[in-house]
């Protein structure tokens, strides 16, 4: 990513926020011996938008805001070869989550707009996106019907969303009302 | 044979082949589908953004499965298939967090007993119909067409073969199921080097250019390989690796291959007319498989 080149100020080292990522996740930052094998396997560090080793350092040594802020962290294409191939069970990807997880619940600017736009569609239909119209190679458009698709059962999205209320899901469906 | 099909979002919104053929294929091997109802998102893309949040989309899919006395619950997206197998996983190991989720599907007059078998395409096809069963469908099959000419290549997604801490429908470093489907068909495949690289679809959203560009690459990887075309089984692959006019654009390298799902390819062994298997929304050069594949 082209973010701005950041010296690490390590008078802000916050080792409870590695502690707790340690005790709320299934991962362990503290037993990565800086290896990258993770980082040479990873979908996104192979066209060089996240650095996952190094995501796994800022973590252990408590850069809680740098990670946070990170815009990196939403580049992660979920392929879970760090939590397979990790030879010290560290789990970079589950920490991963639970940094979105906490971004979220700061309320960072860094989450991406597909993914708010995602959760009020779910919040109205129940579904991330309407039913599309589609074009063919011949550009004839189709939809369900044109398809002889059986029509959508749909959910009562009401209640879907009264429960989504309930989850950190409350602070981005708030966001587009 | 009764399975409840779990469609999610992508697939009757937009990858409607997928849905299409799917409809067209499993029935002529025995299988009847019933579609769930009430379905909503699986929760899969938005486990980032909050996990109760995901938890709770993905446990109303197995409640509703449930409810409506399915014993098998068919998910034909990698997606929707890890997310629902993940949730039943942390339902059976979490009392805390499986308690919290009762109480907000009680509000919907949903429980979860446990019942339901949750299964993809992969190892439904694979393990429950047989290879053996559909090689039988398709001999009986009055217009049974061998596809002999093609060599195709597998692509699984990641979603299908990982996380190997729960059960999934293929091995993590060597899975061969789709292989063994391609061949049933008559054509011909190969274990390439690439084959369980990623398609980049879930960065789409966030870094376009980026994501085109791993696509690309394992794109151009099959095709100078000598494949004919690569076959999915995930709406989020498939719709990712026909994008070739993009990728082309964006990465500079001149991807052009035929990309289709599984349905479809198993559709054209049984003769079933191209149009009834949607294969004319499909974006990439099928063409070359349909070139070789007509008598
Ligand atoms: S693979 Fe594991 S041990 Fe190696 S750098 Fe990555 S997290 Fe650290
Ligand atoms: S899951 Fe994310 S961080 Fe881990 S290897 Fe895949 S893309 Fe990289």
């Amino acid at each position: 990513m082209d973010e701005p080149r950041q010296i690490v100020d390590f008078s802000r080292l916050d080792f409870e926020f590695s502690n707790y990522i340690k005790q709320n996740t299934n991962s362990n930052p503290f037993v990565c011996f800086t290896c990258r094998t993770c980082s040479s396997l990873c979908t996104s560090g192979k066209v060089n938008v996240l650095n996952v080793a190094k995501i796994v350092r800022q973590i252990a040594i408590g850069l809680k805001d740098d990670v946070l802020r990170s815009k990196e962290i939403w580049t992660c294409a979920t392929c879970m070869k760090c939590q397979e191939f990790c030879p010290q069970g560290v789990n970079p990807l589950d920490m991963i989550y639970f940094l979105q997880n906490k971004a979220v619940e700061a309320g960072m600017p860094t989450i991406p707009k597909a993914y708010v736009e995602m959760v009020t569609s779910i919040a109205k239909i129940g579904l991330i996106q309407p039913p599309q119209e589609v074009i063919s190679v011949d550009f004839d458009e189709f939809d369900r019907a044109e398809l002889e698709l059986p029509e959508l059962s749909m959910p009562d999205a009401e209640k879907i969303k009264k429960n989504l209320l309930k989850t950190g899901f409350r602070q981005v469906i708030k966001e587009l009302d | 044979m009764d399975v409840a099909l779990y469609l999610g979002c992508t697939i009757p919104t937009q990858e409607y082949a997928y849905e299409v053929s799917a409809r067209e294929v499993l029935p002529r091997l025995g299988v009847n589908l019933i579609d769930l109802q009430y379905a909503a998102c699986c929760g899969q893309p938005l486990k980032g953004l909050d996990n109760l949040g995901w938890l709770y989309l993905a446990s109303r899919t197995i409640a509703l499965a449930d409810q409506q006395g399915a014993e098998t619950l068919l998910a034909i997206c990698n997606g929707c298939h890890v997310s629902i197998c993940e949730a039943k996983h942390v339902l059976e190991s979490d009392d805390h967090l499986r308690k919290t989720i009762e109480e907000m599907l009680a509000e919907e007059d949903l429980e979860i007993k446990g019942h339901v078998r949750i299964r993809h395409l992969l190892d439904f096809l694979y393990d429950d119909i047989g290879p053996q069963k559909i090689k039988k469908a398709l001999e009986n099959s009055q217009n049974f067409n061998p596809l002999v000419n093609l060599k195709l290549a597998a692509h699984y997604g990641c979603h299908i073969i990982r996380p190997s801490s729960i059960e999934r429908p293929d091995q993590l470093d060597d899975p061969s199921k789709l292989e063994a489907l391609i061949e049933v068909t008559g054509a011909s495949t190969a274990k390439y080097p690439e084959r369980l690289e990623c398609c980049g679809a879930p960065m789409l959203a966030i870094v376009d250019k980026e994501s085109f560009q791993i696509a690309g690459n394992k794109l151009i990887a099959i095709q100078n390989r000598g494949f004919d075309g690569v076959i999915t089984v995930c709406p989020f692959c498939e719709r990712m690796l026909e994008r070739q006019e993009t990728i082309s654009r964006v990465t500079g390298l001149d991807v052009s291959i035929s990309s289709m799902y599984y349905t479809q390819l198993l559709g054209l062994a049984l003769g079933i007319e191209t149009e009834k298997l949607g294969l004319q929304l499909n974006m990439s050069s099928v063409e070359i498989i349909l070139n070789k594949v007509t008598r």
